[in-house]
Formats: C-alpha cells, sequence, structure tokens
C-alpha cells in the first residue's frame, strides 16, 4: 500500500500549446478555480519531460532566451527547472507550409498557395473563423503577394484551386477554398474550377457555401486518386485530366493556380510527445488512432489532448474542444478521491525482485519504484498486462488472481467428470470489454448454460496468462479459446497484439508437452459480435471433436499417443 | 480522343439555361446519378444519359451538346424530375435545349414535317373519308380539316 501522502493532489494545470483552444482552455479552468500555467511550445520555451503520474506529474521545462550580445551573435542564457502539475493539455497549433514538392511545381506569379491568398483575400481570419465566410471590404492589397494575386485576377480570368489531392484533405482548407472561391467569383467575375478528391462540408454553414458556389457557377472536379497532371508550357502550367463523370479528357491553362498547405505539427511539439509517451495517428498529428481516446484522453491519465494539434479543424469545433478539455480535466481532478486510491492492484514486496519488467511494458505508464515498484492507482487503467509479463507472479488484480483464476478452473475440473460431458469441453479466456459483452448477450441462445463452456472474464486480452492456459489443460479442457478487441481498437493499447503474441508462447509450450497446438484458438471480437462468437464455437468444437478422434485424417500421428 | 480545352467551352451556357422557364434549377446538380439509374431510356440507348447531359450543360458545352440527336430521345415520363434530390426539374431541362435546338435550327428534319401536318390539319394524322364513314358507323360526328386555331398557336 503507498502511503497517502505520496499522492499530492495538485489543483495546478499546465496547458502547453498557443492559439485559441490553449487560451480557452486556460481561461475556462482559471474559472473552474484551477491555478493555470500556459506555455508557447516555440523555440524559446521547450519540455524536456513528463515524470510522474496523474495528479501528480514532474514536468521539466527549458527556457532559451538571448542575453549580451558577443562576438559571433548573441549568448543564451538557459534555465532548465521542473515543476509540479496536477494535469497536463496539449493544445499546440498546428505549422502549414506551401506543398509545391507534393505537386512538384516551383511557386511562380501564377502559382500560390492558399495560404497566401488567405492572407490577402480574408483579413479578418478570427472572423472568418467564428461562422462568417464572407470577407471584409476589398481591401488595396499592401503586401507584394497581395498586388500580384489581384494582378492575376483580371476580369473573366480562370482561377484554379487543387485541394486535398495529395493528402487526405481537411474541412479548413476546403471553408477557405470556397469562401475565396465565392468572393473572386463575386469580384473579378472569375471562372473557377476546384479539383479535390472530396468536397469537405462537415462544419457549420459550409454546405450552405458550397451550394452558393455551384449557383455562381464555380467548377467541381473530383478525383478518386490521382488528380490533374501539370504539364509546363513556358511559363504557364498547363492542367491535363479526365473528367469523371463524361470520361473524356480535358485541359485548361488557369491564369492564377492555387494550392493547399500541408498541416504539420512543429517539431517541438512532435519531440514532447514523444518523451511524454504520447502517440501520434498515421497522419502525423496528435493523439493515437484508438476510439477509446476519444475525445480528449492520451495513453497517460491526467494527459489531455485538445485542438487542431489532432488536425487541421474549424475554429468553432477547437473551442468546442478547449470547453470539453476544460470539463475533462476538471473531472479527472474532481475523481481523485481517497475511493480511487483504493488498491486494486498489488505488488509482492516479498516476490519483487526490481526487474523492471512491469515498468517497460506498462501503456499507461503507470508504473514507478524507489526501493520497490509500485503501481500507481490513478495512473492504473487496470489492463494487466504486467500482472501476466511479471516473471514472479508478484503483481494480482482484484478480481483477477492467479488465486481467483485458479478456483475457478479447479471447479470446471470437478464438474470435468460428470458423464453428461459428450461435447469439448472449451475455456474461454476473454476481454471482458468485448468478449464479456458478447458472452452475455449471448445468453439468450442458451450459450451460457452450455456446460462444456466456461468463461473465464480478463481485464484485458493482455491479462491472459500462459500459466492459466497450461492449468486449464491439465485440468480437462480440451480446447482454449482467446478473445481480443479488433486491431488499434485496445483501450490499452498493444493489450490484443500481446495476447496474440503470447499464444505463440503457448503454442511452443503445448507442443513440448505433447498437445496438439490447434487445441488453441485466438479471435478478435467486438462487443457486438455475439453471432461470430457463436460461430467460433461451433467451428472449434468441431475442430476439438476431430483432433479427439483417433481415425481422423488431420489428428497428426505424433500426438497418437499423448495425453489427448 | 483529343482533350477539350475549359477556356474554348461557354461557362455562360448554365447561366443562360437557368435563364429559362424550367431550368433554373441546373446548378444545383451535384452529379449524384439517379436521373440515369432511373431513365428508362438509358437503358436502350445508353447515348441518351440525364447525369452526363447535366455535366455538359454545367461545363458549358453548348454546341456539341444541341446538335445531339440524343436530346430528342427524351419520352418526357418524368422519372427523373421525381427522383431527384436536389429538385433539378430535368424533363423540363430537356424542353429548355429541345427550344435552344429549334432557335439555333438543329432541330431534326422529323420535327419539321410533323410541325408542318399540325400547321395544316391541326392534328398529325390526316382525317379522310375512310376514318370519317368509320365514325358514322360508331355514331360519332364527322372531323372537318380546320388548322386555323393551331396556325394561331404555331404562330411565330
Amino acid at each position: 500500500m503507498i502511503p497517502q501522502e505520496e499522492f499530492r493532489k495538485l489543483n495546478r494545470v499546465l496547458i502547453w500549446g498557443k492559439g485559441q483552444t490553449a487560451e480557452e482552455t486556460a481561461t475556462r479552468l482559471t474559472l473552474l478555480g484551477y491555478e493555470v500555467l500556459k506555455i508557447n511550445p516555440d523555440e524559446q520555451f521547450q519540455l524536456l519531460s513528463i515524470e510522474g503520474f496523474a495528479g501528480d506529474f514532474q514536468v521539466t521545462l527549458q527556457q532559451t532566451i538571448p542575453s549580451l550580445e558577443k562576438e559571433g551573435g548573441m549568448e543564451m542564457l538557459e534555465r532548465i527547472w521542473t515543476e509540479k502539475f496536477g494535469a497536463v493539455v496539449f493544445a499546440p497549433e498546428l505549422v502549414s507550409e506551401g506543398n509545391f514538392s507534393d505537386y512538384q511545381v516551383a511557386p511562380t506569379e501564377k502559382i500560390i498557395t492558399l495560404e497566401e491568398m488567405q492572407k490577402v483575400l480574408i483579413p479578418g481570419l478570427d472572423e472568418f473563423h467564428q461562422g462568417n465566410h464572407s470577407f471584409s471590404a476589398l481591401p488595396t492589397p499592401a503586401s507584394a503577394g497581395g498586388r500580384r494575386i489581384f494582378a492575376a485576377l483580371k476580369p473573366a480570368s480562370y482561377v484554379a484551386f487543387l485541394v486535398g489531392l495529395t493528402t487526405e484533405g481537411n474541412v479548413l482548407d476546403m471553408a477557405v477554398t470556397l469562401s475565396a472561391a465565392l468572393e473572386i467569383r463575386k469580384r473579378f467575375q472569375s471562372q473557377i474550377s476546384i479539383f479535390c478528391r472530396q468536397v469537405k462540408v462537415a462544419g457549420e454553414g459550409l454546405e450552405r457555401l458550397y451550394q452558393a458556389c455551384r449557383d455562381e457557377g464555380v467548377l467541381f472536379f473530383k478525383f478518386d486518386q490521382e488528380g490533374p497532371a501539370l504539364l509546363r508550357r513556358g511559363d504557364e502550367v498547363v492542367l491535363q485530366f479526365e473528367d469523371t463523370i463524361l470520361k473524356r479528357p480535358f485541359i485548361l491553362t488557369p491564369d492564377l493556380l492555387v494550392f493547399d498547405s500541408r498541416h504539420l505539427l512543429s517539431s517541438e511539439v512532435r519531440q514532447t510527445a514523444l518523451s511524454a509517451g504520447i502517440g501520434m495517428d498515421k497522419s502525423g498529428f496528435l493523439q493515437s488512432a484508438n476510439v477509446h481516446f476519444l475525445p480528449q484522453a492520451s495513453e497517460r491519465e491526467g494527459i489531455f489532448i485538445a485542438g487542431p494539434g489532432k488536425g487541421p479543424m474549424l475554429s468553432q469545433l477547437s473551442i468546442e474542444e478547449a470547453r470539453a478539455t476544460a470539463l475533462s480535466v476538471h473531472h479527472f481532478f474532481q475523481g481523485l478521491t481517497s475511493e480511487t486510491m483504493n488498491q486494486e492492484v498489488s505488488v509482492d514486496k516479498g516476490l519483487c525482485t526490481l526487474c523492471l519488467t512491469c515498468l517497460r511494458f506498462c501503456p499507461h505508464q503507470a508504473v514507478g519504484f524507489t526501493h520497490r515498484v509500485f503501481i500507481h492507482p490513478l495512473a492504473c487503467r487496470r489492463c494487466g498486462i504486467c500482472a501476466s509479463e511479471c516473471p514472479m507472479d508478484a503483481i494480482q488484480i482484484e478480481g483477477y488472481s492467479d488465486n481467483e483464476v485458479e478456483e475457478k478452473l479447479m471447479a470446471l475440473q470437478e464438474r470435468g467428470d460428470k458423464p453428461e460431458f459428450s461435447q469439448p469441453r472449451i475455456v474461454v479466456f476473454g476481454c471482458q470489454r468485448s468478449a464479456g459483452v458478447a458472452w452475455e448477450g449471448a445468453e439468450s441462445s442458451k450459450l451460457k448454460a452450455q456446460s462444456n463452456l466456461e468463461f473465464i472474464p480478463l481485464p484485458c486480452a493482455g491479462k491472459l496468462d500462459p500459466d492459466h492456459v497450461l492449468k486449464a489443460l491439465s485440468v480437462g479442457a480440451d480446447g482454449i479459446l482467446v478473445l481480443a478487441c479488433p486491431e488499434e481498437n485496445c483501450r490499452s493499447v498493444h493489450g490484443n497484439t500481446y495476447a496474440r503474441e503470447r499464444i505463440m508462447e503457448i503454442r511452443k509450450y503445448m507442443e513440448e508437452a505433447g498437445v496438439n497446438p490447434g487445441r488453441i484458438r485466438f479471435e478478435h471480437l467486438s462487443s457486438n459480435m455475439e453471432w461470430y462468437l457463436k460461430e467460433i464455437i461451433k467451428q472449434f468444437s468441431e475442430t476439438l471433436e476431430e483432433l479427439s478422434n483417433p481415425q481422423s485424417a488431420i489428428r497428426n500421428p505424433k500426438w497418437k499417443n499423448g495425453p489427448h | 480522343m483529343d482533350p477539350i480545352d475549359l477556356k474554348k467551352l461557354d461557362p455562360d451556357f448554365k447561366h443562360r439555361l437557368a435563364r429559362e422557364l424550367g431550368g433554373e434549377q441546373i446548378k444545383k446538380c451535384f452529379s449524384c446519378g439517379v436521373c440515369s439509374a432511373r431513365c428508362p431510356i438509358e437503358k436502350i440507348e445508353p447515348e441518351y444519359n440525364p447525369r452526363r447531359i447535366i455535366r455538359m450543360i454545367l461545363l458549358g458545352m453548348e454546341e456539341e451538346l444541341l446538335k445531339e440527336e440524343f436530346l430528342w430521345h427524351c419520352s418526357t415520363c418524368y422519372t427523373c424530375q421525381e427522383s431527384c434530390p436536389q429538385e433539378v426539374d430535368f424533363t423540363e431541362v430537356i424542353f429548355v435545349l429541345r427550344n435552344m435546338a429549334v432557335r439555333k435550327g438543329l432541330a431534326p428534319a422529323g420535327l419539321g414535317a410533323a410541325r408542318n401536318l399540325l400547321d395544316q390539319q391541326g392534328r398529325m394524322y390526316e382525317i379522310g373519308d375512310f376514318e370519317n364513314e368509320k365514325r358514322k358507323e360508331m355514331g360519332l360526328p364527322e372531323i372537318k380539316g380546320n388548322a386555323k386555331d393551331y396556325r394561331e398557336l404555331l404562330k411565330d
């Protein structure tokens, strides 16, 4: 038991980010009575590490500032310090850069980025973000870039937008494109073509904007994969493409060509996320692609992710994100009571040899050690991966301890002697979040009442223990079925993968013991897949019957004199 | 097939068509293709494809479209119009296109002959003694060729 005083309840929150999401989250949390520190991730400030656990993080920060001028530049002053916070919110903004390399063209008088166009045509960007998609009065462009754009937009000129052709595309770029297209059309009577994969309009007022564009005669060319080919002809660029509806080739030589930009996480934020154990999705944005973390949670309890760092979004949405995050943080602090600190996971001091296997395997960074290993009850999500990995069986989880599981298996042995058993006896180990629910659901079909089936719930498939599987076989199970959540859908990130890997290991043990490895089966199952669960059990029973039949063709001769 | 230069097409075509009676909704089309999927003519004559006709209008392919014979294949069953989720009155659009074609002198030859029959007889089929005798047997009144009313209607 960890002494209560080790958990310091700190009502302090660090917001690592800038822009309106960070500001709104900070404001909301301050109003809720928290002490908030907001730091911009930039060249001056860096977040080096987040140690410790939910409710009591030690965050190491670095500040670099220029001080005295000296030969060959400025002398930089560096300060590194550690502060304590109860929770951390990642709320960074994305950086945007021209996408010329993806489209394999160089910027010229007639080729610009959406960013440039936005700066010239949409001066009041905040207002634009707040749902007002029309432009303020036509400004006389002050910048050289602006004059260039206006020069290209002589009446009846042709303008082409290439948006979301090299990436997945996003609502924000589409909103800017549609607004700019409409405005150029109205002011300069230009002929506008928008080339894209999808017209993304999942935002307030965007469907209306899209309709307004079509009413004005803006043309949309949609592509499944490859967008138009860009051919150079002198200083002009020719777009060559096939219209997907007419299936006929077209060309267009636009007077102005506008490309979307690439939006990325800054390298500072990426590095911080990596060092803090916060995952990223396939597009390189914050938050692992795992539904269990939605909307703002991360791998680690007490670390939250909000705003455009998760991918470009309209500012309405990022404000909503900020508000929801503030509430999540508040909810998290509300949950820090002595009740939640009750130990459900115990580490046997006598058995633990401080090998730190648990620390390396924990997906939530919930394991710490001083003179002994402890599992932080707030950071722990009770997946039990550490308990299965512990070579000394020193870690036990209440409800899923070795003793409790073995008791269930012994009960099976007692029942096993009864003559009513004609069907193969199957022990099912399953994640209680998915397989457990499916099992309950299958009750109506009397699956549960079948005395040859025994369901042993696990907190996560990652808790599957080879010892238990071998024990089950030794007490008379004919087959073992292991059910885990679908790939990339595990609440404990890798629990299902660990389970699959352990089965390979168990198969080796089985072979050594003279048991056909076909007697263990692994399946991914969602909570609503009762029908599939029944199907698996039916198939598996048939396989097991085949295996037990001495005349069976699939029976490996090697096992003929084995125990089964 | 040589590529079509978008700049050589007439971007104003869709706007002009939208100003005609029945063509107002044309720019609402988002190319879902329900019209083509349910069109009974398209099943027999794939050349006639409402979705593609709308696309040609939006891209401004006026010259090519008005010359096409398939404009005259539509049986005006109104199935396309009834199924359109965007309320594009496509059957009406076909009438607008036919009117535009006629104005340009691009109507098919058969149409001129039909018009002349109407002009002279007041109906598409000639009524002679044979028909009137049949009508008499059935107790129906005699019909005399009287195209006066139709001439009034067909006056430009």
